[in-house]
């Protein structure tokens, strides 16, 4: 069983897995893009992704954002991987910085999206477990909310004010070195 | 965008937990007066830790003139780690035998103290420290760049920039040059020189990319005088303040220089009125104070107005303290200094004579009752006590200011570097807080004997990185 297993494993590294949306819009991905995401790494372990992954809580326009992200962090991935088993000459390290340079570009670009899209996307990462797109989500939220008051949190991202006033006055009190 | 949806109610708690809890602690303050489900992912993940921030007073840090290290006069622990703080432990890295070294904090801002290090062995190298005492971190600061024009005859005085609540990470040392008594040589060229100038550059050390940087700050407002007049300007203790993105720097002449670090300009508040020699600048409950006594006991405290141009100080309290003190009958301040270790709420930690006897400093064993503070006064203490000529006098004690409490309207003063006070600007109520003169002192010559500087201390419990 154990021969034939890492036998599996080869083959299917260089498999193709389908992912469908919650609207049946299927996509075909490598394996390596796919396993970017903790949830998907688990059924392919489990052997569960025969005939497609279903992911209902994902639409289409969301799931091609993410496969986006996670093929250009895959490929970064295995470029790092090539890299550090090589001798790092000074080439490479040069190689090395640009790319991260691009990758970083890459993220700030992947960011421009409208609010509600970011907030899809952060569901999206936190249910396919996807790590690093959590954290690039997770980190435009709290840039956007840096520095501003409670007002303007509330009309960025259109939310309604459901603390009483004794509430707010309470919160107040206990935190008065935040409102001086 | 879809103004149908409440956004923040899309994500489950523990995702915006995730995302709030990179914040810097006052915006995720802000953050909780969002809306309910903001509140409860800020306090149900215990993401804003409020008690690590410098929001209660633990002492004063005070320079004595002739002693090697800076005293501690420890308002009494409440909590175990805050005595950890008290009994010392600042001077901890001073490195035993060192005894012929010098250290001296510089400046305090938000936990952080700036120390100044003169090691005997080396030569009198002078290097700069800044050190948590309550974390126990410490970072070197590499020495400043120097001035360059030697016909300036100016030197340097560091203030540091600190506010964990805003970057816990990150710390600024600024280098602000004031003026010596100038040389034989004049260069009359710069002596007519406008102080400070339109486009001032300061030396900046920054924490994050560790390396000293010019910045140029440039002036909203008329400039306080010319060099020749800071010359002339001189006082002993001068310091800065940090708050909300503004660096408060008391300078010569008792101008006081607003640098505004998010927009690079600075405005010059000229000093709060004629013929004050001595003053204290500092921050408390409503904002930028600064105190001044006048005629020995007559203390004088402004609040700076910040929204007219040019700003300005606002008298807000006159008081003369000899009818206090007199009702109190805290007006003879000359003690028996060997019998006071036990006495006044306060704890002089009196770190030189531990060093020097190379003993521990215990400040536990000396705290025996809980301390509050007595701000309610009774309708008898607000009364003014009539103090006629005679009495004052015969009054021969003296008062320097040690700074304010950060977040209440109290003053505290030492009377004839022996008895520590705390004097109550509201309600005019004065409290006795002990004995805050050094053991061994008595061996300086009388006019040697003064205090040079002193800080509040307010513990900080976030870590630097």
């Amino acid at each position: 069983m154990a021969s034939a297993g890492s036998g599996d494993e080869k083959a299917a590294a260089a498999a193709m897995i389908t992912l469908i949306s919650s609207d049946n819009e299927k996509f075909e991905v490598t394996e390596a893009t796919a396993t970017l995401s903790q949830t998907i790494r688990h059924m392919i372990e489990d052997g569960c992704t025969d005939g497609g992954v279903p992911l209902p809580n994902v639409t289409s326009k969301i799931l091609a954002r993410v496969i986006e992200y996670c093929k250009k962090h895959a490929t970064a991935a295995a470029g790092e991987e090539g890299s550090s088993s090589s001798f790092s000459d000074a080439a490479f390290l040069e190689v090395d910085r640009a790319f991260l340079e691009e990758l970083e570009e890459f993220d700030d670009a992947f960011l421009e999206v409208d609010r509600a899209t970011l907030f899809d996307l952060i569901l999206a990462a936190n249910y396919l477990d996807i790590k690093g797109l959590l954290n690039l989500t997770c980190q435009k939220v709290a840039d956007s909310v840096k520095g501003k008051t409670p007002e303007q949190i509330r009309e960025m991202y259109n939310i309604v004010n459901d603390l009483t006033p004794e509430e707010e006055a309470e919160i107040r009190r206990e935190t008065q070195w935040a409102f001086e | 965008m879809d103004h149908q949806i409440n956004l923040s109610s899309v994500l489950p708690d523990d995702v915006l937990a995730d995302a709030l809890g990179r914040l810097a602690p006052r915006d995720l303050a802000v953050s909780r007066s969002v809306c309910k489900a903001w509140r409860d992912a800020v306090d149900g993940y215990g993401i804003l830790r409020t008690e690590l921030l410098p929001l209660s007073l633990a002492g004063f840090l005070i320079n004595y003139n002739w002693r090697s290290v800076t005293e501690f006069f420890a308002r009494p622990p409440k909590t175990r780690a805050l005595s950890a703080v008290v009994s010392g432990e600042h001077h901890d890295f001073l490195a035993e035998g060192d005894i012929g070294s010098w250290e001296t904090v510089l400046d305090h801002c938000n936990g952080l103290l700036l120390i100044k290090y003169y090691g005997e062995d080396d030569g009198n190298r002078r290097t700069l420290e800044v050190f948590n005492p309550a974390t126990r971190c410490w970072d070197p600061v590499p020495p400043c760049p120097p001035l360059g024009d030697e016909m300036m005859c100016a030197f340097t005085d560091e203030h540091l920039a600190y506010d964990p609540a805003v970057s816990p990470h990150h710390y600024q040392v600024f280098s602000i040059p004031s003026f010596g008594h100038r040389g034989k040589v004049v260069d009359p060229d710069i002596e007519k020189m406008e102080w400070p100038p339109a486009t001032y550059v300061l030396h900046v050390f920054s924490s994050v990319t560790r390396r000293w940087e010019e910045r140029s700050f440039v002036r909203e407002g008329g400039a306080a005088g010319s060099v020749a007049d800071m010359r002339r300007g001189w006082s002993s203790e001068r310091n800065a303040v940090y708050r909300q993105g503004e660096l408060f720097v008391h300078c010569q002449t008792n101008f006081v220089m607003r640098l505004s670090l998010s927009n690079d300009k600075y405005h010059v508040i000229k000093p709060p009125a004629a013929g004050v020699t001595t003053m204290y600048l500092g921050k408390s409950e409503k904002g930028i104070y600064c105190a001044s006594f006048v005629a020995r006991c007559k203390l004088r405290v402004w609040i700076l107005n910040e929204s007219c141009f040019p700003m300005e100080w606002v008298l807000k309290y006159d008081h003369d303290l000899l009818g206090v003190l007199t009702k109190k009958k805290l007006c003879s301040p000359y003690r028996n200094h060997d019998e006071q270790q036990v006495r006044g709420p306060w704890t002089f930690l009196d770190i030189n004579y531990s060093y020097s006897k190379n003993t521990d400093v215990n400040p536990k064993a000396l705290v025996k009752e809980e301390f509050a503070w007595t701000s309610d006064a009774s309708d008898d203490e607000a009364t003014e006590c009539v103090v006629d000529s005679e009495d004052r006098s015969f009054y021969s004690g003296y008062f320097d200011i040690l700074g304010f409490h950060p977040y209440k309207e109290i003053i505290f003063l030492s009377q004839t570097i022996s008895m520590g006070l705390a004097y109550h600007l509201n309600s005019s109520t004065i409290q006795d807080l002990g004995n805050l003169y050094p053991k061994d002192y008595d061996q300086e010559l009388p006019n040697e004997r003064f205090i040079q500087s002193s800080f509040p201390y307010t513990p900080c419990w976030i870590e630097l990185i």
